[in-house]
């Protein structure tokens, strides 16, 4: 089984926050920019939906339309619930990276340790 | 947003480039197939006159990308369900809430169209002859044959009950026609309204079409089940009886036409400019048309658990007549069979119903409570 299958994808609204981070951008924008540093493509349903929750919650905000689209950016209370967010994710990713590090000597693969 | 809830920009100016993404997406539109538009057709008219235009703007660059669009009507469509069940973003207005509480009633009582189809379908396999029925002339049931006789009469009760629901619905939407201007479109309302009385009036017609090209009876026939007569058919026969299968097959599609109208009342309902005050009944409605469709979905449980513990009955013997027809057994056997099929769609409806139900009453409060401070 891939990784990717063994672990559910990551919070769209957080990929969003991120992407919105790098600058302003609109909907397609911001899926064509989470498809390459998350490889996860979202669709228009999921990308709107995030946005009007974070809009709803003060997290981004629209800024004036252009060729009929609202580009979005992060605000400040956005900039700082993704910086809780990262520092949560990044005492997991740290913890995980250090122990996996020290272990690797001591672990054998699974069909050795297998019962015969 | 900061605590004094100002916005501020932390990115800094907005790029042109940035906004635009990667490649850029300007330049002439793609067109969007009909079936991703039907997808942005789903959501609410609050969210499509916010976003609807953003994400009409979505599928056009994936078009002009060349990127399949199966994905992302999907997600449409599931993100449409999901604003309807939980309206993020909504704005605190009394017409977005209004508008909701009318959208909510229609998903509280429209459903119950295709439960009254379900049970029909069942009663027109004659469930109770085929499992011989209370009627004493039958032959003996066990418990679980009469619990599902008594689970069917409850259905067939729960199904008037629908009717007479819906036709309450009807009227009240009839009630609204001075909330509709004058002129083009007050008459297109009145069409739209009565469409089900239309669609009445012909099934009336061809009913007497049908009559009047087979009216010649040839005789009756007695089916016999364990010796005792339980049922005694009738067959007509006449003059034109090519005539007369072309009418009932115009008869059929009318009857589907005639449950597709309930649509046109629906729309007839949209387009009137209601106050919230006028909701209140059609809150009162879906309300009881859960109730309604919860005992319609716990009958027809019992009604299946009943009927498979019914042991089979034997065939019936037709007296005086060459006319055939299926062994009560086969009918018995094909109706278990099909049970859970019937009462998932019952608890589908009455799931649907429910929270149409319990979204109208939440909306009509949120609405009349806007209302009240606006004034």
């Amino acid at each position: 089984m891939s990784s990717r299958r063994l672990f559910p994808k990551p919070d769209p609204s957080l990929l969003v926050l991120s992407s919105l981070a790098g600058g302003p951008k609109h909907g397609y924008a911001l899926m064509k920019d989470v498809e390459a540093f998350a490889r996860v493509t979202l669709g228009p349903g999921t990308v709107f939906g995030c946005l009007a929750r974070l809009e709803e919650r003060g997290l981004v905000e629209a800024l004036e339309p252009e060729d009929r689209r609202h580009p979005y950016r992060l605000t400040a209370a956005g900039a700082h619930a993704l910086e809780e967010q990262l520092s949560e994710l990044e005492r997991v990713t740290s913890t995980g990276s250090s122990r996996l590090g020290a272990s690797r000597g001591r672990l054998t693969d699974g069909a050795a340790g297998a019962p015969a | 947003m900061t605590e004094s809830g100002e916005a501020t920009n932390v990115t800094g100016p907005v790029e042109a480039t940035n906004v635009t993404g990667p490649e850029g997406s300007r330049g002439p539109t793609a067109a969007v197939p009909l079936h991703a538009r039907c997808a942005l057709a789903a959501y609410p008219r609050w969210w499509r006159e916010r976003y609807g235009p953003d994400q009409e703007r979505f599928l056009e660059d994936l078009v002009k990308d060349r990127r399949p669009l199966r994905r992302a009507v999907t997600d449409l469509v599931v993100g449409a369900l999901r604003v309807r069940l939980r309206p993020v973003g909504m704005p605190q207005t009394v017409i977005a809430w209004r508008d909701r509480t009318r959208a909510s009633i229609a998903w509280g009582t429209v459903p119950a169209f295709a439960g009254l189809v379900l049970v029909s379908v069942i009663s027109q396999h004659s469930f109770r002859d085929s499992i011989g029925g209370t009627s004493p002339r039958g032959p003996s049931l066990s418990t679980g044959g009469r619990v599902a006789a008594d689970a069917m009469s409850g259905l067939q009760w729960a199904s008037l009950a629908v009717l007479v629901l819906l036709l309450t619905g009807w009227a009240l939407v009839g009630g609204f026609a001075d909330r509709v201007p004058k002129g083009r479109a007050r008459r297109r309302w009145w069409r739209l309204t009565l469409a089900p009385l239309a669609a009445a009036v012909v099934e009336i017609g061809l009913q007497l079409l049908r009559n009047v090209l087979m009216p010649v009876v040839k005789g009756t026939t007695t089916a016999v089940v364990h010796g005792r007569p339980i049922m005694t058919l009738t067959y007509v026969s006449g003059r034109h009886p090519l005539a007369a299968s072309v009418v009932s097959i115009a008869w059929d599609a009318v009857a589907v036409a005639g449950l597709l109208s309930v649509f046109a009342v629906v729309l007839a309902a949209r387009s009137a400019d209601l106050r919230v005050s006028d909701l209140r009944g059609g809150v009162r409605l879906a309300q009881l048309m859960a109730i309604v469709m919860l005992l319609s979905a716990l009958a027809s449980i019992a009604w299946g658990i009943g009927v498979t513990h019914q042991p089979s009955l034997p065939p019936a013997v037709l007296n005086g007549s060459a006319v055939t027809i299926r062994g009560w057994t086969g009918i018995q056997t094909s109706i278990s069979a099909s049970w859970p099929l019937v009462s998932t769609g019952l608890v589908a409806i009455a799931i649907v119903s429910g929270w149409g139900a319990l979204s109208a009453r939440r909306s009509y409060q949120a609405a009349r409570a806007l209302a009240l401070s606006a004034k």
